[in-house]
C-alpha cells in the first residue's frame, strides 16, 4: 500500500529564480509539521499539492503522489474533484477565506452539494452537524450568521467545518491559529486534534511557531531558503542539532523561565 | 507622561472600554493584555486620539489630551499598528513614507533624519528607494518603527507588534524595541494578547477583560504564575505550549 502523501525532489521555480530546492518526504495518516520562517517556502510546498501555486511559478517533482494518484500529472478536472473532497485546506485568516456575502451555514451546505448529491434539507443537516464537531454551541444561530458578525475563533472553526464536510483524507493547515488569541488558538488546535484522530485523516501543519508544533504535531520537517534541514519527532525537539532549528527553538519568547 | 482616570470609550453606542485608570511616567513602559474584544486595541486609539472619549479624564504630559492639537499630540506619542502592510502606502517609497512628517512639521534635514532613522532600526540607506512590497515582513515592521521616530515621540504606542512577523523576526523586534527604550528613554505602551512576549518586554502588566482592568501585576509575577484574578490565571493557562494529553483532560 503506498503512503497518504508522497513526495520526491520538488522544486518549485519563478522563472530562473528557484525557491524549492528538491523536497522529498512521505506521509501516512498522521499530524506533520513543516516549519520554517517567512519566506522558507513551507506555504508553497502546501500549494504545489493543490496544485494552487502563485502566478509565475512553475513546480516540477520526480513524484508527487496523493494516495497512489499523481498528481504532478493529473488533469484539472481530476485537481478539482480531489481539492475540497479528498484534500482540505484551511488558511490562517478566515476573514479572507470566507465568503463575506454568504452566511455561514449555506457556505457549509454548498460544500457538501458540490461534493454529494444530496437534498437541501440533508444538507442543511449536515452544516449544522458539523458545525457542532467544531465545537459551535448553537449551531442553529451560527448558521444564520454572516462572517463578519462571528469572531475570528468562531469565523476559523466555521472554516474547519467547511473544510471537513466533505470528509477528506488530507488536510492542509497553514498557520491556522495565528490570528488567534490564546484561548480560541488552543480551541481551534483541540478540535483540529480530535478531528483528525478520530477520522483517520492526515494532517499537514504548516506553522512557523516550533513551540506550537511541538506539543501538537508527530513528527516536524524544519525547511530553511527552500530545503529540508532537519526530521525529528515532535518530542525529539529539544535535541535537535541544525543551527536554524536551534534558531528557531530559541527565538520565541516564554513566559515560564 | 499620561494620566488617564476612569476612561470610557463608547463605539456604536456600545461601551468598549469602561471605566479605566493608569498612569505611565516617563521611559516607562506598561503592557495591556486581554482577549480579542477585551477592548484593548480602542484604549490604545483613544490615547492615540483615534477614537473620542466618552468619559473620565485623560492627561498627556499635565495638559488635557483633548486641548492638545493633533501637531502636538503627534511629537509626544507615535503609533505603531500590528500589520505594516496597512500603515505604510503600497507605491511610496520608504523615503517617501519617512519624510511626510517631517513635510507636515515643517522640519529641516529631511534626508539626514530619514537616514537616522533607518539606522535605528537597523536598516541601512539603501532602503529609503524601496517600496513596502519590496520588504520582508521584519524589514516593514522596522520602516514602520523609523517613521514612529521620525518625529523624536517620548511615548510609542505598540498595537501587537509582532503579531504579523515569524518567530526570528519576532525575536529581532523584540531587541529593537528594548534597545530603543535604553537608548533613547522611550516609554511604551503595549497592547497584545500574548503573554511571553509582554513579559518580555515591560515591568509592569494590566489584565483587560469587558473593557476594564481586572488585575495589575508586574512581569514577574506573571511569568511565575502569580495572579489573583480568574480571568489572568486563564490567560496563562491558554499561553502554555499546546499539549495534546492536557487538552483531551
Amino acid at each position: 500500500m503506498s503512503a497518504l502523501l508522497e513526495i520526491e525532489e520538488l522544486r518549485v521555480r519563478f522563472g530562473t529564480h528557484e525557491v524549492l530546492h528538491g523536497i522529498s518526504f512521505a506521509m501516512e495518516r498522521e499530524r506533520l509539521a513543516l516549519v520554517g520562517g517567512s519566506g522558507a517556502g513551507k506555504s508553497l510546498i502546501g500549494r504545489s499539492i493543490l496544485r494552487l501555486l502563485p502566478p509565475g511559478a512553475a513546480m516540477q517533482a520526480r513524484r508527487l503522489a496523493f494516495d497512489g494518484i499523481d498528481i504532478a500529472g493529473a488533469d484539472a478536472a481530476r485537481m478539482r474533484d480531489l481539492r475540497g473532497r479528498r484534500i482540505g485546506w484551511v488558511l490562517q485568516d478566515p476573514k479572507f477565506s470566507l465568503n463575506p456575502v454568504m452566511t455561514i451555514g449555506a457556505q457549509i451546505e454548498e460544500a457538501f452539494r458540490l461534493h454529494h448529491r444530496i437534498s437541501r434539507g440533508a444538507a442543511r443537516e449536515r452544516a449544522l452537524a458539523s458545525l457542532e464537531a467544531v465545537r459551535i454551541s448553537d449551531p442553529l444561530r451560527v448558521h444564520g450568521l454572516y462572517p463578519h458578525e462571528v469572531s475570528g475563533g468562531m469565523g476559523q472553526r466555521a472554516m474547519i467545518a467547511m473544510m471537513l464536510a466533505p470528509d477528506p483524507d488530507l488536510l492542509i493547515a497553514d498557520e491556522p491559529t495565528s490570528a488567534l488569541d490564546g484561548s480560541s488558538a488552543r480551541q481551534v488546535l483541540a478540535i483540529l486534534d480530535d478531528l483528525v484522530a478520530r477520522r483517520g485523516m492526515g494532517l499537514l501543519f504548516i506553522s512557523h511557531d516550533l513551540d506550537l508544533v511541538a506539543g501538537f504535531c508527530d513528527r516536524v520537517l524544519v525547511i530553511e531558503q527552500g530545503r529540508i534541514v532537519e526530521r525529528c519527532a515532535a518530542a525529539a525537539l529539544g535535541d535537535a542539532q541544525h543551527p536554524y532549528t536551534r534558531r528557531l527553538l530559541a527565538a520565541r519568547p516564554r513566559l515560564q523561565a | 507622561m499620561i494620566e488617564a482616570r476612569d476612561l470610557i470609550v463608547r463605539l456604536g453606542g456600545r461601551e468598549i472600554v469602561r471605566g479605566v485608570s493608569f498612569d505611565l511616567a516617563a521611559g516607562e513602559a506598561l503592557g495591556i493584555v486581554g482577549e480579542s474584544g477585551s477592548g484593548k486595541t480602542t484604549l490604545l486609539r483613544a490615547l492615540a486620539g483615534l477614537e473620542p472619549i466618552a468619559g473620565g479624564t485623560l492627561r498627556l504630559e499635565g495638559a488635557p489630551l483633548a486641548a492638545l492639537a493633533p501637531r502636538q499630540r503627534s511629537r509626544v506619542l507615535q503609533l505603531v499598528f500590528q500589520d505594516p502592510y496597512g500603515s505604510l502606502h503600497p507605491r511610496h517609497t520608504v523615503a517617501r513614507a519617512l519624510a511626510e512628517p517631517i513635510a507636515i512639521h515643517r522640519l529641516d534635514r529631511a534626508s539626514e533624519r530619514t537616514v537616522a532613522a533607518l539606522a535605528a532600526v537597523g536598516l541601512g540607506p539603501e532602503f529609503r528607494f524601496r517600496f513596502p512590497h519590496q520588504l520582508s515582513g521584519g524589514q516593514r515592521q522596522r520602516v514602520a518603527v523609523a517613521r514612529a521616530l521620525m518625529l523624536s515621540p517620548r511615548l510609542l504606542l505598540l498595537d501587537e507588534p509582532t503579531a504579523a512577523l515569524d518567530v526570528l523576526a519576532q525575536a529581532e523586534m523584540i531587541e529593537l524595541l528594548r534597545s530603543l527604550r535604553r537608548e533613547r528613554g522611550l516609554a511604551h505602551l503595549l497592547v497584545s494578547h500574548d503573554l511571553a512576549l509582554v513579559a518580555a518586554l515591560v515591568e509592569r502588566i494590566a489584565v483587560m477583560q469587558d473593557g476594564r482592568f481586572v488585575e495589575r501585576l508586574d512581569a514577574a509575577d506573571l511569568r511565575h504564575g502569580r495572579a489573583q484574578h480568574p480571568h489572568t490565571l486563564e490567560l496563562i493557562e491558554a499561553s502554555r505550549s499546546y499539549r495534546r494529553a492536557a487538552a483531551s483532560a
